[in-house]
């Protein structure tokens, strides 16, 4: 079938349109890779700020696989009641708690922290190293509402590892370590092959 | 015929073939094969699909192609594009052991083997289950039927709640109590009750239904098993006076011979068999020159996977075994005046007609092979074994074989040596005596109540018996069952059983050793164990129960105590576990029965110097109390060998050659069929044929040319009164005359899994005088002209005749170990030029090294990597083109002639090669090297080209083409491993040396601060196998085992001459042989 350049000019038209119009419905379904910055609101109003911030209250003693699993768990309910069997027990949110401990009905918490089933990251690995948590979670006790604070994508994980980003005190304890392994390059801290989280 | 060339063509056949196709020349010259054998695929799905069209009246749903693309055009639709809200939810009081993300491990047992388990649990289920290491019978080893057992606990096809029914009409639900108060009312109302079980392998639990069944007038109960080896049992009775199944100590015997006994297999406790059997196959080239190297002798009917691991076979017709037994016999005792025997009147007489040069002539066994048996047993006295049963022998003949072979070991004084029959290994007198019993009471209206528990009788036993018209006429038909099974079809209420990893209990499986059972999960569904549901009758009905049973029941245990546990919210109680305590019997009834039991019996025995409680907790840690060092009581337990057995023999009389045989035999895989509904041992390819998904008959080449049919033609065999069809298998070394088909198929209630696979043949055993005779009937064949593919997997990795593969024998070895390699050059070349610079390993490099002398073809790997690994399984029309997705596969080899060849099995996975031809052309680099010498998948990176799969020669990358994770229905999607990625379609998968198992032991170590110990950790097919074939580890370091094994004269790689430098290694096998492949013996006076 012959076209007249008409015919040719409309379709080029139409289908650099069609592909214009694919490419950013692309990019705004797809922003970005990252959560960076997520802040849904949690069933319970709990304040970082208050329990680890002004109380002092040390992150492991809640969030207690950390230090030995892979994932750092959110507390149960069964933790809170630790204090709230009597501190500010008139609190309709601490009520609730105390409903949930009674009843055996779990709190659904939104989880900020995410990472997809392709990729495995090992908290006990990390903590053990002597990272604060901070370093990733971002200023966990100043945040009345947790937010997202990292993009946790592995390009921001890969700059830690290659010691672009480490903390200090991390690089110096690290940096030796992984001369010998294949890619090194100056200053890696931890290994960067695939299968350390991709398996 | 095999190894010279053809005169005018100069052909010659493959030295290692697939099947018997490829001894023809006309084979390999013809354009079709050869265009086949060149593609990746052998079967075009298109062409396949259509055949499957034309042979399935219903036809194959087609995928629409066109659909998926339709399906994407609704993603640019959706607004707000984060990734979708997940919930984080937390326990409310988290149990003090669970840690999410650790595992636990938690030490029980199976109660149908008796086998010790190590389960491995993640957030409070089970996940993987392994053996447990101190257990004295399999020593921390599983087969493939017990690490598939993890999948049929999570089955949403398992009877979910209790229900009554009109006999054969649909289930009513009931609640839990209305069905104890049902129980109970039908209980009050019966004099005569009986209780029909397997065998219980637990003392409690046959306490307590002593206990129970005191309370009526006349109760009883009977033991069934669907497979018991009776013929044995009842063997040594005679022999004897004990029925028993000794202890075999194959890791004794210089010599076996088995007269069809399957013992690595599906012959007893096949575990632990195949452990011994196998330390004596080992072969270290440092001291080749007097290399002890142990020989087994088979001989049988079918080509079972014992037979394919024996240095020496001869086919027989099935029912001749027992000929050749006392041709040896009578060529030891009465020709060559050997054993005590020698002058015994009684033995002179019934060995009289068995002279071997009259038995080779009736049975096809040559004469020269028979006196070579006779020899080597003798020069091994007191260090062999002679064996023999199991179902492909178990002919009206059967007293007779086991006559013979009792004698034999008397005789040569391994009675006592290597055979320990004052040990019973898995009482399992229960065959169909006592249910023929049972059978008559119920016939004669002498059955009340009929409770039935764990058995599936109206599937497994034969017409033969009756046992559906005999039900018919018990009154109440009580079933308990994880399905609702054709026996629960044929009941009046039904109710679930609890899964053996939901249920306490112990086991005694034999003397000197008992376990304990714990559950490792809640129940899933509303089911609890047999003993929980006659405690719950005792309490409702309250019946007079006796002894502990009465003192559990008596106790006035308020149900709000049961639940919830100690520290728990008071309230935090679900409705079902409300109901299961207010029924009367909660979790703890028989849990107090259990320890009430074990603080009177076993903790005065085995507790002293300690507290019951730590007795207690420590027993249950390790599971396993076993009082003796050494499996078997020291040598010297011979018992007396009773001639009067003999008087079964019959003369000796030779079957009309022209009439073909019957022969029932039973898959390790599939066994009695009562796990028909789990897809993973469904879609294991048999050892031999490689065939999954269905039964077949299997015939010899000589009746696939006398009745010109070939592998998927279905043939119809008319037994007696009965016909019945099924497609051909064509297996080299089977019996000329006989004709085989394997149990536990042909199911109509198992399940969308399993109704409806295969042929259901339990009908045609038969019953001589209340004796189940399974094979040796005659029969006809006829050519349907149909034709049904098999899904048969053995094909779809063939290579164009590429040196895969070889076997020496044992004076070969002796001589020289490295001489395998030399017999083919292509097989070692130790310098080949790369052009790729040398990988960089400064820690750890694993490697694997797999010895082909040890691994008998299982599959119990196969099946550990699929529950470690998430494999999913793909159904039979996806295996039919190739694409079934285990990581690890078992190849099977034949050499020799197709009469009677010889078998070779190799397990083969990704070799993990460091100048892999996959890792060059992955475009994304989705699979890469790693500095540890394995080859690693980013999964998130393929993006599904599929070169890698075409590049590799070893054909063991496995690829995606649906979403088979989908096919995991509700439940099942509790049994995935957390620490796998699930692989969608498109993606590339294959083994990847369990790294996530490395990654957690390095991160073990690490946390230690301390290197990884030989040993610490093993891949899940290691662990696992019963011969110990594989050994997995750190070839950096030379004191590992793997590195010393690498080292030896005789390891190979496979496809060496690629130059791909594989981490996996290969101990070449050695077969005591005198010469090379037996096949050329099997051309004298072969039937």
């Amino acid at each position: 079938m012959t076209l007249n350049p008409q015919k040719k000019a409309a379709i080029a038209v139409l289908a650099s349109l069609l592909i214009v119009f694919g490419l950013g419905m692309g990019v705004y379904v797809f922003p970005s890779a990252s959560n960076q910055g997520y802040s849904p609101t949690q069933p319970i109003p709990y304040s970082h700020k208050l329990h680890a911030g002004d109380l002092k209250i040390a992150c492991q003693y809640c969030h207690v696989a950390a230090e030995k699993s892979h994932h750092a768990t959110v507390p149960g309910v069964g933790i809170c009641m630790n204090c709230h069997k009597v501190v500010k027990t008139d609190s309709p949110w601490i009520q609730q708690i105390q409903k949930a401990y009674e009843s055996g009905e779990q709190i659904e918490w939104i989880r900020i922290h995410n990472l997809p089933d392709h990729a495995h990251f090992p908290h006990n690995r990390h903590v053990n190293a002597g990272l604060a948590c901070q370093t990733c979670h971002g200023p966990i006790q100043e945040m009345e509402k947790v937010y997202q604070y990292a993009p946790l994508d592995m390009g921001w994980c890969i700059n830690c590892h290659r010691g672009e980003t480490t903390p200090g005190a991390i690089k110096a304890k690290f940096s030796e370590q992984w001369r010998s392994g294949p890619n090194w390059r100056e200053g890696q801290v931890a290994p960067t092959n695939c299968v350390t989280c991709h398996y | 015929m095999n190894d010279t060339p053809s005169e005018t063509t100069g052909f010659s056949p493959p030295r290692h073939w697939i099947g018997p196709e490829e001894l023809s020349e006309s084979y390999w010259s013809d354009p079709a094969t050869v265009e086949k054998r060149s593609q990746e695929f052998h079967d075009k799905p298109i062409e396949t699909i259509a055949m499957i069209e034309r042979m399935d009246k219903l036809g194959v749903a087609r995928r629409d192609f066109l659909t998926l693309m339709g399906a994407s055009m609704a993603m640019a639709a959706t607004a707000c594009a984060r990734r979708p809200v997940t919930k984080i939810i937390p326990y409310v009081v988290r149990p003090e052991e669970v840690v999410p993300g650790v595992a636990n491990f938690y030490a029980s047992t199976d109660p149908e083997t008796g086998y010790g388990l190590l389960v491995k649990t993640r957030e409070g289920r089970p996940i993987k289950l392994e053996g447990n290491p101190d257990h004295p019978i399999n020593r921390g080893k599983l087969d493939s039927r017990r690490q598939a057992a993890i999948l049929s606990l999570y089955d949403p096809e398992r009877l979910q709640e209790p229900g009554a029914r009109a006999r054969g009409a649909a289930l009513r639900k009931l609640s839990p109590e209305e069905f104890d108060t049902q129980v109970a009312g039908k209980l009050k109302t019966s004099a005569r009750v009986r209780l029909l079980t397997s065998s219980l392998v637990s003392d409690t639990s046959k306490r307590l239904v002593g206990d129970f069944l005191k309370a009526f007038p006349n109760g009883m109960h009977v033991e069934y098993e669907a497979l018991a080896l009776e013929d044995v049992h009842a063997g040594q009775a005679e022999a004897y006076g004990t029925a028993v199944m000794p202890v075999y100590r194959f890791d004794r015997a210089d010599v076996v011979v088995s007269f069809g006994a399957d013992f690595l297999h599906t012959w007893g406790p096949s575990v632990e068999h195949a452990f011994d059997w196998s330390k004596r196959r080992k072969l270290a080239s440092e001291n080749a020159k007097h290399a002890p190297l142990s020989k087994l002798f088979m001989v049988e009917p079918i080509m079972s996977m014992t037979g394919a691991n024996a240095d020496e076979r001869f086919p027989v017709r099935a029912g001749d075994e027992f000929k050749v037994a006392l041709a040896v016999a009578n060529e030891l005792i009465l020709v060559q005046k050997h054993t005590r025997f020698a002058g015994d009147g009684a033995v002179a007489k019934a060995l009289g007609s068995y002279g071997v040069a009259a038995v080779a002539e009736s049975t096809g066994v040559p004469a020269d092979k028979i006196r070579a048996m006779a020899t080597a047993l003798w020069e091994a006295r007191g260090k062999g074994i002679v064996v023999g049963g199991g179902f492909a022998s178990q002919t009206s003949n059967s007293p007779a074989l086991h006559a013979a072979i009792n004698l034999l070991n008397s005789a040569l004084d391994n009675e006592g040596a290597t055979i320990d029959g004052s040990v019973d290994v898995l009482p399992r007198a229960s065959g169909h005596t006592g249910l023929v019993r049972l059978i008559a009471e119920m016939n004669a209206g002498q059955v009340d109540t009929l409770i039935v528990d764990r058995v599936n009788p109206s599937y497994t036993v034969s017409k033969a018996f009756g046992f559906d018209a005999a039900l018919a006429q018990v009154k109440n038909v009580i079933v308990l069952a994880d399905r609702d099974h054709e026996t629960a079809l044929n009941a009046d209420l039904v109710a679930p059983s609890s899964h053996f990893l939901e249920s306490w209990g112990d086991a005694h499986p034999r003397k000197s050793v008992w376990s304990l059972q714990q559950p490792t999960v809640s129940p899933i569904f509303s089911s609890r164990s047999l003993e929980e549901y006659l405690l719950a009758w005792a309490r409702t009905g309250k019946f007079a129960v006796t002894g502990l049973a009465a003192k559990i029941v008596g106790k006035e245990v308020a149900p709000a105590t049961l639940f919830p546990p100690a520290g728990y919210p008071a309230a935090a109680v679900t409705p079902e576990q409300k109901a299961l305590a207010t029924s009367g019997s909660g979790y703890s009834d028989w849990h107090g029965y259990l320890i009430g039991n074990w603080r009177e019996t076993l903790f005065p025995q085995h507790g002293a110097g300690r507290t019951f409680e730590s007795f207690w907790d420590e027993t249950l840690a390790l599971g396993v109390i076993n009082t003796v060092k050494d499996r078997t009581s020291a040598r010297g337990n011979a018992r007396t060998f009773r001639s009067p057995a003999l008087s079964q023999v019959p003369a000796h009389s030779t079957a009309d050659p022209d009439t073909i045989t019957f022969a029932i035999y039973v898959k390790g895989s599939i066994g009695d069929g009562s796990m028909a509904n789990n897809a993973w041992l469904q879609e294991l390819p048999d050892p031999v044929s490689t065939v999954t998904w269905d039964n077949y008959l299997n015939v010899s080449p000589r009746i696939a040319a006398l009745f010109d049919v070939k592998t998927h033609d279905v043939m119809e065999v008319t037994l007696g009164a009965e016909k019945f069809e099924l497609p051909v298998y064509v297996q080299p070394g089977h019996h000329a005359m006989t004709v085989s088909v394997a149990l536990g198929y042909g199911r109509r209630a198992a399940g969308k899994v399993g109704n409806g696979v295969g042929v259901d043949v339990s009908g045609y055993v038969q019953n001589q005088n209340g004796r189940a005779v399974y094979s040796g009937q005659t029969v006809s064949l006829r050519k349907t002209g149909r034709y049904y593919r098999l899904a048969e997997t053995q094909w779809h990795n063939a290579s164009e005749n590429r040196p895969i593969i070889n076997d020496i024998t044992i004076d070969e070895f002796r001589k020289d170990p490295a001489s395998a390699n030399h017999t083919d050059p292509h097989l070692r070349m130790a310098t080949v030029p790369s052009m790729w610079p040398k990988h960089n390993y400064p820690g750890y490099r694993w490697g694997m090294a797999i010895d082909l002398q040890s691994c008998i073809g299982c599959g119990a790997c196969a099946i550990a990597c699929q529950a470690e690994n998430n494999i999913p399984t793909v159904g039979r029309n996806n295996v039919r083109v190739s694409r079934e997705m285990h990581w690890i596969r078992i190849d099977r080899y034949y050499s020799g002639s197709a009469e009677n060849p010889n078998v070779l099995f190799q397990p083969m996975l990704c070799q993990h090669c460091e100048n892999a031809p996959c890792e060059t052309v992955c475009p994304v680099l989705a699979t890469v090297h790693d500095d540890e010498g394995t080859n690693n998948m980013a999964y998130n990176r393929c993006v599904g080209t599929r070169y890698c799969q075409n590049n590799c020669p070893y054909k063991v990358r496995r690829f995606n083409f649906f979403d088979h994770w989908k096919s995991y229905d509700s439940t099942m999607n509790l049994a995935w491993n957390p620490d796998v990625t699930v692989r969608s379609r498109g993606i590339m998968e294959k083994c990847s040396f369990c790294i996530q198992r490395i990654n957690g032991a390095k991160e073990n170590a690490k946390l230690a601060k301390r290197k990884l110990v030989d040993g610490e950790f093993q891949t899940a097919c290691q662990q696992t196998c019963p011969s110990n074939a594989i050994v997995f580890g750190d070839i950096n370091d030379p004191t590992t085992q793997v590195s010393k094994l690498k080292l030896q004269d005789h390891s190979f790689r496979v496809l060496e001459v690629l130059n791909t430098r594989p981490a996996v290694s290969y101990l070449t096998k050695v077969r005591n042989q005198s010469k090379a492949p037996h096949g050329e013996g099997a051309e004298h006076g072969h039937t």
